[in-house]
């Protein structure tokens, strides 16, 4: 598993599309939260955390869905998946060595843009908030439940094309089908969706919410583990 | 002898079809295998199911002498249709990072590198090599961590003449020196013919034969041919040693079937009789003639 994930890690440091992923979420993430800041309201102390938090989650969302898209589909283009399966080390601990690398980029662009956002804000007089942390990690866990779910995916469909198209599609459409849904029947079923589970904590600082919002994220990260190892194993490596 | 590989009743199904009908297959150690066998007879699902990169139904995978290729695979090199190269780096990246993976000596890569000839190719990124280069790519991959035992499915598949002998040489050279074992697949059996020293006949997913290539040799001798001053007389020397039905003549020739073993007595009986015998000579079946009339084609 070591040698796996020294593996994943450089060929993540070794590749282009790392680095403009980084290069998005520090640049675009913040750019359109300071720009909207600067002339729309001109007041960014007006701005309150859970806000930030939140935008920050989406950031990462956007930018992290179209690295886990291609980085974990790499190997399966490239055809090294054979090299490394030939060589005794099994499917489900490559899909794990993946989901591990793909949560180790996802939070260090996390934390940069995080980063960016506070030092700003701070200084801008926004006072510092002690839910903060309760609120950073809520989205923290939130972006391991989204790398092990979208990674798991797009590793299961091994294509570029099929797996931006899930990573893209999927964040879209099963929130408007859940929304339909709930519409119907009366019920709050979009709530359940792994993207908006931060938001649950994040509007309404309870802790029902907190709860559901860290448990929910825990059930998303097993059911994908589960089941990703299973599917996995049957998998035919071409 | 110790044995490399040896499989048990391996089948392999895709829906009700059997792609690979109870194979065993034994390989020693310092092997050459050549693995013969038409498109589609089930050739590189065999060493992709050894390799674990495709379910076996049926049957038991044991590497030296009962070990699972968990155990043992970081000492089993392959090369599986087109390698898996990692296209836009260098020839040097893409070992280091196999090397990080197989726990390889890293200081190694350009000994490699120069065993398969790419010691020259500095920054160039593997995508512009050419396919000759990306197939000595893949056996340089093979090669990390010194194998034992390489698996390598139709590695001069699209080769001009010039790469054919440069991985054949390589083949050779690392099966002598360092004792290395091989199991190869080829659609070109000539090729295959110049290395193999054991070969497994498979047809539709069956191994029908394991032969070494000594045996095979004996069994390519298809033909006697004896040229001698008096024809009539010798046949008639001839018929009382073998059957006369195995007996042909032939543009002054005569073509004994199936008795090659018997040569050094004709030859004795004929100049016993006073015949000159000028020649006495076995011609073979090259192996694709053996490999076809094996098949039954």
């Amino acid at each position: 598993m070591k040698n796996l994930i020294k593996l994943q890690l450089r060929n993540a440091t070794h590749q282009k599309m790392t680095y403009i992923c980084l290069l998005l979420t520090i640049l675009i993430g913040p750019a359109i939260l300071l720009l909207s800041d600067l002339f729309v309201s001109a007041q960014p102390e007006a701005k309150a955390w859970p806000e930030i938090v939140k935008f920050i989650g989406t950031q990462i969302d956007i930018v992290g869905l179209i690295f886990i898209a291609i980085f974990s589909c790499l190997d399966f283009s490239e055809g090294t998946i054979k090299n490394i399966i030939s060589r005794g080390y099994s499917k489900e601990k490559y899909l794990v060595s993946k989901i591990i690398v793909v949560t180790i980029a996802l939070f260090a662009m996390y934390i940069v843009c995080s980063l960016i956002l506070f030092v700003y804000y701070i200084r801008n007089g926004l006072g510092f908030d002690i839910d903060l942390f309760k609120q950073l990690l809520v989205v923290l866990l939130n972006i391991i439940s989204i790398s092990t779910f979208y990674t798991t995916i797009s590793v299961l469909l091994e294509k570029n094309s099929s797996a931006i198209i899930a990573c893209v599609v999927l964040p879209v459409l099963i929130p408007l089908l859940l929304g339909l849904i709930s519409i119907k029947f009366n019920i709050d079923l979009n709530s359940y969706w792994i993207s908006s589970l931060p938001s649950n904590y994040l509007e309404k600082k309870t802790i029902k919410n907190l709860t559901f919002s860290v448990f929910g994220s825990i059930i998303y990260i097993f059911i994908s583990l589960v089941a990703g190892n299973i599917l996995i194993k049957k998998k035919e490596i071409k | 002898m110790q044995q490399v590989l040896k499989t048990t009743n391996i089948v392999k199904k895709y829906g009700n079809k059997k792609i690979l009908n109870n194979i065993n297959m034994t390989i020693n150690k310092g092997d050459i295998y050549g693995f013969i066998g038409k498109n589609g007879a089930g050739k590189t699902t065999f060493m992709r199911t050894i390799l674990s990169l495709t379910q076996h139904d049926e049957g038991n995978i044991e590497y030296c002498n009962n070990k699972s290729i968990e155990e043992v695979g970081m000492k089993i090199g392959s090369l599986i249709e087109e390698p898996g190269l990692y296209k836009s780096q260098t020839a040097y990246e893409n070992l280091k990072r196999f090397s990080i993976l197989y726990e390889a000596d890293i200081s190694k890569i350009n000994e490699i590198l120069k065993v398969v000839g790419l010691e020259n190719t500095g920054k160039r990124k593997v995508k512009d090599f050419s396919l000759g280069m990306r197939q000595r790519m893949g056996i340089a991959i093979a090669l990390l961590n010194e194998p034992e035992f390489l698996i390598l499915d139709e590695p001069i598949n699209g080769l001009d003449p010039e790469g054919i002998k440069e991985i054949r040489d390589i083949i050779i050279k690392l099966n002598k020196e360092k004792k290395i074992t091989f199991l190869i697949s080829s659609h070109l059996l000539d090729e295959l013919g110049k290395i193999a020293t054991k070969f497994g006949i498979i047809n539709n997913g069956e191994l029908l034969e394991e032969i070494n290539a000594e045996d095979l040799k004996k069994k390519c001798q298809s033909k006697l041919i004896i040229e001698v001053d008096n024809i009539k007389k010798s046949k008639e020397i001839i018929e009382k040693i073998i059957d006369e039905k195995d007996i042909e003549i032939e543009d002054n020739k005569i073509y004994i079937n199936n008795n090659i073993d018997k040569s050094s007595i004709i030859n004795k009986k004929l100049v016993e009789k006073d015949i000159s015998v000028s020649s006495i000579y076995p011609i073979y079946d090259t192996l694709e003639e053996y490999f076809m009339k094996r098949i039954g084609e």
